[in-house]
């Protein structure tokens, strides 16, 4: 287990957190052994956020927000363990059995989940969040293609407890991806059982034809009412925690249910040390440090490094906070516009080699010192250096300005014209490495990214004029390439890669994730066979392969690995820091008491 | 003054409608598609490739996103409405090229089909040169240009040893050359959409929404909650802020205005003039800040709290309304003033510039020779006229209330209607910035016309009825 103590004021270097074991993947914090008598004796965790989820709906709704608070209050089928980073059974009593070919998914549900009004957890709730998930009436069209995998859940005749799940291709997240949706109580929010008339067949490609079936359409509409995202009285789960009270825009108040079939259980997920957690919204960095400072809140992960940098220079803080940094699956990006239309957005980066030379003249030790303020790891390649696929090989490119104008002149760039600017021919015209680079206007460290990079890629001929754009019209330009280089971030998880989403051609076709038009037919079949090979070995070769393509051919720049920014009251104890969003789990915090055996001590 | 009112209440049909259309179009042209909030990336699932596609398409006409934007269009013969709808955008662009340079949409669209199937085969199908004839297609696909794509057909022809593939592009591709109608590129096309997007918005769909004639927004993509009841929600503390701080600002302006008038060019009316000119030019951010680092913080002044209308747990079980409110007020304190001190010098010189206008009247010149005392002339006779103006600056109240403060509301955590409309632009939530957009022209109009009552109630001599010419 790796103890990272309040003395360790910066997270594990990067090869450091390469060699990490695969399972001790996280971060316990070390109990204090006094408690100040200032402190609150309450056992409330206040955990301080940026937005509040805009529902709560168990199927409806995809903010980052929604997916936390659903980790307390609701459960499922597959859990993750946040520790390993592996998938461990949630309501399954194992995990399921898998048939050589990846189709046939065999699960058997526990026999202790009870719902609310008592009654047990059932087959008919897997059948019921299946089909409601599936339902095309049903408002949740970031889900329909994962749900849409799934073939036929079919009872076992003998056990009702276990069933099996047919799926219609092999994939690497068809048992995870029971990890991201609850189940729901089919009692609860279908009573009249309108969805028992129907099977998952009758829900592929019918959204018109199922469209005029008047009971559906009626369950639809009210399955999708706001209620059923926002009222706590609707807010129907397994979970250990209900919502208590939702004050629009303010706080969302968990409540620990009583005498809860999770009682006593020390799962990771089904804890419930805290009677109450308290999420409360505040965006604005002076305030937040000051509700700190003033023991306001307990907890967050939502600070910015600058506010968390500065608190903790404050001895105060320091006697009642941990307050640290640790690594996340995110990271930063300079994309640059590999297959231009010629018209819009000029051929600039469609040469390997310019590419490379623009990796090349990234000045990464001043933005790892300036702007990450000497915290967050350098990316290599597209996955993170966490994950057990990730390709050991490919190294960081380093900052070399020679060797950068020497790929520039291979690929023709020159300054003719001696104005500091290259220049090239394409198609019969003098062409000036002259580009607008686009970046979000929200931050202030998003421009300062770009400036320095700015003045790196000057020092080889190449001027870029920095441009900030507002959030929609940036991802709307980058979604249409409609931009010549951008700066960016990109999420990921602890999951199997699935590179499709931001390397497939039809990601850059549909106006998908892939800005930068990296990708060919062979690279796409790369794509294909590493989300569909089900044999772990065998996928994480393939994953290194593609990575090696990816590195190769350097459609993007890969800069820095973002980092959390983990806040917690020295009040609690057992906390641990996780790699995997949300990053703390607020359910397993130890309220430590004074006089508590192995707890703490009183100080004045 | 009811005909007054209720003539003033008909010219508001027309400029709402024009508000309306504003606001509608302006959403309709802003870049930005809401499906691509609401779906997943291109590619990242199991199902079948075109799934995002299909989903999408689906959804555009869920939300009646795949109509026209109003009731005519005017286009091109060659191009009929909803040409290129539910193909990738990309290649919505290729058939775009190839219909301006053919005019022939129905031979554009059976050729890009022919095209994309072809494509999808070769993926899936493992025949030798597959891969390379996919690739082959996909470039092609992605050529608006049937010069350049006559030379990859050639390409095509050499890659395809069973001539299957290349046989139904070349024909589909002949048909395109051969049947191409140019002339309709130049013949222009005005269309009637009875069925568009406006018409919705307006009037309902008949199943779901009833129409913002009737008072129905419709509802936020994001939360599904009815547009209304989100206004309701946070209009709730951007009206209180909005009234407190106009409170505050009159309050502190009409007295200061008053007495500089009084003393024209005293060390009061400069050193007023100066402080509030000061306050005025001072960023909103930059004071809020300020502020709460002085009077928020724990190692300064911890006089009053740094963020939100509640305490972070919310008011202890069984607060009643009294001591809610009162709770809440320090809260306020902070942000009222930020609220409140930019208006501060705008109101006390217009007071100033009225007051002194109206003292140099003849009546008030006639009071203060009937020996009428200095307080008596100033607050009973003078003051009615000189707040003349400071009625028109009242009806600014009502759309403030709906537009809020972005700044203030994210510094101070107050869940008001500026941070809310803010969201809804980032999240493209149509109906909501619709909502907003058109709210505000009707308070804002709503303001006026209370204005010209109260200037009726405030000056006898101003009359609401028409003149008649003699």
């Amino acid at each position: 287990m790796i103890f990272l103590v309040a003395a360790c004021k910066s997270p594990l270097t990067r090869q450091e957190a390469v060699n990490i074991p695969q399972e001790n993947r996280f971060v316990a914090l070390p109990d204090t052994d006094s408690i100040p008598a200032d402190w609150s004796g309450e056992n409330t965790v206040v955990y301080q956020w940026i937005a509040e989820p805009r529902m709560l709906h168990p199927t409806n709704g995809i903010s980052g927000q929604r997916q936390e608070v659903l980790l307390y209050t609701q459960m499922f089928l597959i859990a993750t363990d946040y520790r390993t980073l592996e998938p461990v059974p949630g309501l399954a009593g194992a995990m399921p059995d898998i048939s050589s070919d990846g189709l046939h998914i065999t699960f058997e549900l526990r026999d202790e989940p009870r719902w609310d009004d008592g009654s047990a957890l059932s087959f008919d709730d897997i059948r019921f969040t299946a089909l409601a998930s599936k339902c095309p009436l049903v408002d949740n069209p970031n889900a329909k293609p994962f749900w849409d995998n799934l073939g036929e859940l079919v009872p076992d005749a003998q056990n009702p407890r276990r069933f099996t799940a047919v799926m219609k291709t092999p994939y690497i997240h068809n048992v995870i991806f029971w990890s991201d949706w609850p189940v729901m109580q089919r009692t609860f929010h279908d009573p009249d059982n309108v969805l028992g008339d129907y099977t998952l067949a009758d829900f592929d490609n019918a959204a018109q034809e199922i469209g005029n079936d008047a009971p559906l359409a009626a369950w639809a509409e009210r399955f999708n009412s706001a209620p059923y995202g926002r009222d706590p009285q609707y807010l129907n789960g397994l979970g250990p925690y209900r919502v208590a009270e939702w004050e629009d825009g303010q706080r969302l108040v968990l409540e620990r249910k009583i005498n809860h079939w999770t009682a006593g259980s020390t799962a990771l997920n089904e804890a419930a040390l805290p009677d109450r957690i308290v999420f409360v919204v505040n965006r604005d960095a002076n305030s937040q440090m000051l509700e700190f400072r003033a023991q306001n809140y307990d907890a967050s992960t939502n600070i910015s490094p600058s506010t968390l940098l500065s608190l903790r220079d404050d001895p105060a803080f320091a006697r009642n906070f941990h307050g640290e940094f640790s690594d996340t699956f995110f990271y930063t990006y300079l994309a640059m516009n590999n297959r231009p239309d010629g018209q819009r957005r000029k051929a600039l980066f469609d040469d390997v080699n310019v590419r490379r030379a623009v990796a090349m003249l990234v000045p990464y030790d001043e933005l790892h010192g300036i702007v990450f303020k000497g915290i967050n790891k350098r990316m290599s390649g597209p996955v993170s250096f966490l994950k057990r696929e990730f390709n050991e090989s490919l190294t960081p490119v380093p900052t070399d300005v020679d060797g950068a104008k020497k790929l520039l002149a291979a690929a023709g760039w020159i300054d003719t014209d001696q104005d500091g600017i290259l220049e090239k021919k394409i198609s019969g015209k003098q062409v000036p490495m002259m580009f607008e680079l686009t970046y979000l206007s929200v931050q202030t460290e998003w421009k300062d990214i770009a400036t320095i990079i700015a003045d790196g890629l000057a020092k080889a001929g190449l001027k870029a004029e920095l441009r900030a754009l507002d959030y929609p019209v940036f991802i709307s330009n980058n979604r249409q390439h409609d931009f010549d280089m951008t700066l960016g971030a990109w999420g990921a998880s602890s999951a199997p890669e699935d590179f499709s989403q931001v390397w497939h051609t039809s990601a850059w076709e549909s106006n998908g994730s892939n800005f930068a038009g990296f990708g060919d037919v062979d690279g796409d079949a790369l794509i294909d066979s590493v989300k569909t090979t089900v044999e772990d070995s065998l996928r994480i070769e393939l994953s290194k392969r593609f990575q090696r393509i990816v590195y190769d051919r350097q459609p993007i720049v890969f800069l820095f690995a973002s980092v959390r920014r983990n806040i917690v009251h020295r009040r609690f104890g057992d906390v641990e820091l996780y790699y995997e969003r949300p990053g703390m789990l607020l359910n397993n915090f130890r309220l430590l008491s004074a006089g508590v055996a192995g707890t703490a001590q009183v100080s004045p | 003054m009811l005909k007054y009112i209720a003539r003033r209440i008909l010219f508001f049909i027309p400029a709402l409608f024009v508000i309306s259309l504003l606001a509608f179009v302006i959403n309709a042209l802003a870049p930005g598609d809401p499906t691509e909030r609401l779906l997943p990336e291109a590619g990242a699932q199991a199902g079948a490739p075109g799934e995002v596609s299909k989903q999408r398409a689906y959804w555009r006409q869920k939300l009646g996103l795949d109509l026209p934007v109003f009731y005519v269009s005017l286009n091109t013969l060659s191009r009929p409405a909803g040409f290129g709808a539910g193909q990738p955008p990309y290649r919505r662009q290729t058939a775009e090229r190839l219909l301006r340079a053919c005019g022939n949409d129905e031979a554009v669209t059976r050729y890009m089909n022919t095209l994309y199937a072809a494509e999808q085969a070769c993926r899936t199908h493992a025949f030798p040169g597959a891969h390379a004839m996919a690739q082959l297609l996909y470039d092609l696909g992605h050529t608006g240009d049937p010069l350049h794509a006559s030379g990859m057909l050639d390409e095509l022809e050499r890659l395809d040893r069973g001539q299957v593939v290349y046989g139904r592009i070349k024909t589909s591709f002949d048909a395109m050359e051969g049947g191409a109608t140019r002339w309709k590129n130049y013949i222009p096309a005005l269309r009637l959409h009875p069925d568009n997007r406006y018409h919705r918005w307006l009037f309902g769909d008949g199943k779901t929404s009833r129409g913002i004639v009737r008072g129905d927004f419709g509802v936020s993509y994001t939360t599904r909650e009815p547009i209304g009841d989100i206004i309701g929600k946070r209009m709730y503390w951007s009206v209180m802020l909005a009234l407190l701080a106009i409170a505050l600002a009159y309050l502190v302006s009409i007295p200061v205005g008053i007495r500089a008038a009084v003393r024209p060019r005293s060390r009061f009316d400069r050193a007023s003039s100066v402080t509030l000119f000061f306050l005025y030019a001072l960023p909103v951010f930059w004071v809020a800040t300020l502020l709460l680092m002085t009077f928020a913080n724990p190692e300064v002044l911890h006089l009053l709290p740094a963020s939100g209308v509640a305490p972070p747990q919310g008011f202890p079980e069984g607060t009643g309304f009294w001591g809610r409110l009162l709770g809440t007020l320090p809260y306020l304190v902070l942000p009222v003033v930020c609220y409140t001190y930019g208006s501060l010098a705008f109101l006390a010189r217009t007071m100033r510039g009225s007051m002194a206008g109206v003292l140099q009247s003849d009546y008030i010149r006639t009071a203060r020779a009937k020996g009428l005392s200095e307080n008596r002339i100033l607050y009973r006779h003078a003051l009615r006229n000189a707040l003349l103006p400071m009625i028109t600056m009242f009806a600014n109240v009502f759309p403030l209330a709906i537009s809020g403060s972005v700044i203030v509301e994210t510094i101070f955590s107050i869940p008001g209607m500026g941070l809310e409309t803010y969201q809804a632009i980032l999240n493209l939530d149509y109906p909501m910035i619709s909502a907003v957009f058109t709210l505000t022209g009707v308070l804002t109009l709503t303001g006026y016309l209370l204005a010209d009552v109260l200037y009726a109630a405030a000056d006898p001599r101003i009359t609401l009825k028409p003149e008649r010419l003699s």
